[in-house]
């Protein structure tokens, strides 16, 4: 695949969503946790250090913009957040670019597609 | 989860429970009965009072039990189909990216429930493919014999099933299936075979499976809401349905609002000429519905202003409230100008619409409104103007009224 290996976080509550995201990403090299919600994401932030995380917006414990906000007040923007979200929420795309996020990306998607946008971030 | 398997051991249980309650206590009447005409002694009473009782202990035991198991037995069941959904879409990510081989035969129910859940969340090619394994393991073959007969729940699944998987060579079975007799069958049909109509991607079939789903939809005479839901899942492909939705000749009343809701929703201004056709339509639901659709899409010619002038004072008076929010498309000094009027209305509801309306209408709107608060002679039209800024612009209402 190319470009640097990297420890990425997912944190995304739909099972299938999350099982495509660790393959793909695996799959390209990179190690992938994975986390179904916000408190599960918070403790795995807690206690590692990414150098990416893909986050969705649509979580059962709360916002993902609220955990989005907290990314970049706790850890400045050296750690790139990519954005997942459904189709038709340009307001969360916009609020989430707004609050730091570096990409976004709507469900369904690509994989290849998914793929070049996360090593476009952590190229930055 | 409660209920989802076993309607057989349900039913058995419940005729047991019922057997339990009902026997003892037509005894007991009886006895009682039979007592109070000198029939029966206390000895007999007694030990039937006591079966009853009994027997009803018994039945709460017997129900108690069931649930707690069922819970169990389904927890466990949910637990174990999940792991297998889990594994199998790990495998059909094997086989999609080549690194594992495609099963061979017959899918298991949960290969195929992961197949599904992977087609909803994948695009491109590699979405293409899942729908490539779904026909060439017969599964769509499958669903689309079980949508078309049996019970309604093994239908409905088979229907929402094909519903996620949005295959072209489907869309047939589900038109057919709108005009079912059922009418959860029919409804769950359309929407399933607008979701399908949004991948078929060639223009041509496209345009030709809109002009059956409408035929269908209006056919069955689907209700306004279940149309309007039609019109927007379609997604993509809405500017074909609800084309072919307003051209069929003389469609129902209830299928062209829809048509014109759809418009507004999706905000396809290709359609903003024919939207401004129904505003002098006779029915008064589907101007309003034009109306309506005219505030979404922000575009009112010159030509139709005087119809949405007339609309402002129309006897309906929902029409009235739809004219107000379309009323900030007119030039700004006649909307300044009727919206003051309107804010006087006999409708709360109109002067409601009308203060909101003058409130996106900017530091002009504001200004009216403040004019309004201080100097309006209708006791009504000053209450409401104070109360949409208070609402809209709080921080505001004391350096606009002044």
């Amino acid at each position: 695949m190319g470009g640097r290996v990297a420890a990425i976080l997912a944190i995304e509550d739909d099972w299938t969503v999350r099982t495509v995201l660790e393959h793909t990403l695996a799959s390209a090299g990179h190690d992938v946790d994975v986390a179904p919600g916000i408190s599960g994401g918070r403790k795995l932030l807690a206690d590692g250090k990414y150098d990416m995380i893909l986050l969705d917006l649509n979580l059962p414990d709360g916002n993902g913009l609220d955990l989005l906000r907290d990314i970049r007040r706790d850890l400045g923007t050296a750690v790139p957040v990519l954005v997942l979200t459904g189709m038709r929420q340009e307001d969360a795309v916009v609020r989430g670019l707004e609050l730091g996020a570096d990409d976004y990306v709507t469900k369904p998607f690509s994989p290849p597609e998914l793929l070049a946008r996360v090593r476009r971030c952590l190229g930055r | 989860m409660w209920r989802r398997y076993g309607d057989v051991t349900f039913a058995a249980v419940f005729a047991v429970v019922v057997s339990l309650e009902a026997v003892p206590l037509g005894f007991l009447t009886w006895t009682l009965a039979s007592r109070l005409v000198g029939g029966s002694d206390g000895a007999r009473l007694a030990t039937i009072l006591l079966g009853a009782v009994g027997s009803t202990a018994a039945a709460l035991v017997l129900l108690t039990t069931y649930v707690l198991t069922y819970q169990h037995v389904s927890t466990r069941h949910e637990r174990v189909q999940g792991e297998r959904r889990r594994a199998w879409v790990a495998r059909w990510l094997r086989v999609l990216d080549g690194s594992d081989v495609a099963p061979v035969g017959t899918l298991k129910p949960e290969a195929v429930d992961a197949l599904l859940a992977l087609r909803e969340t994948l695009r491109g090619s590699d979405s293409s493919r899942v729908a490539e394994l779904l026909e060439r393991h017969g599964a769509v073959v499958t669903l689309e014999r079980t949508a078309g007969h049996g019970r309604t729940r093994r239908r409905l699944d088979a229907i929402v099933a094909l519903s996620n998987a949005r295959i072209s060579s489907s869309f047939p079975t589900l038109v057919t299936g709108v005009a079912d007799t059922n009418q959860i069958i029919s409804v769950a049909s359309a929407r399933a075979a607008a979701r399908t109509l949004a991948r078929i991607e060639d223009l041509f079939d496209r345009d030709r499976a809109s002009a059956a789903l409408a035929r269908a939809v209006d056919a069955a005479q689907l209700p306004y809401g279940i149309v309007e839901e039609v019109v927007v899942l379609a997604e993509d492909a809405a500017q074909s349905l609800i084309h072919a939705l307003l051209i069929r000749d003389r469609p129902r009343t209830s299928t062209v609002r829809a048509a014109i809701d759809g418009i507004g929703r999706l905000q396809l201004l290709v359609f903003a000429e024919e939207v401004v056709r129904f505003l002098s339509d006779p029915d008064v639901e589907v101007r309003a519905a034009a109306l309506r659709a005219v505030g979404r899409l922000g575009f009112l010619p010159q030509a139709a202003h005087g119809v949405v002038i007339a609309a402002l004072t129309d006897d309906v008076d929902f029409i009235r409230i739809h004219a107000a929010a379309a009323a900030r498309l007119l030039p700004r000094p006649q909307a300044l100008a009727f919206l003051n009027e309107r804010l006087g209305d006999r409708s709360w509801w109109v002067r409601r619409a009308a203060a909101d309306t003058l409130v996106t209408l900017g530091p002009a709107g504001l200004a009216e409104l403040g004019r309004v608060v201080r100097a309006h002679p209708d006791r009504f039209a000053r209450d409401i103007a104070e109360q949409a800024l208070r609402d809209h612009v709080p921080t505001l209402v004391q350096a606009v009224v002044g």
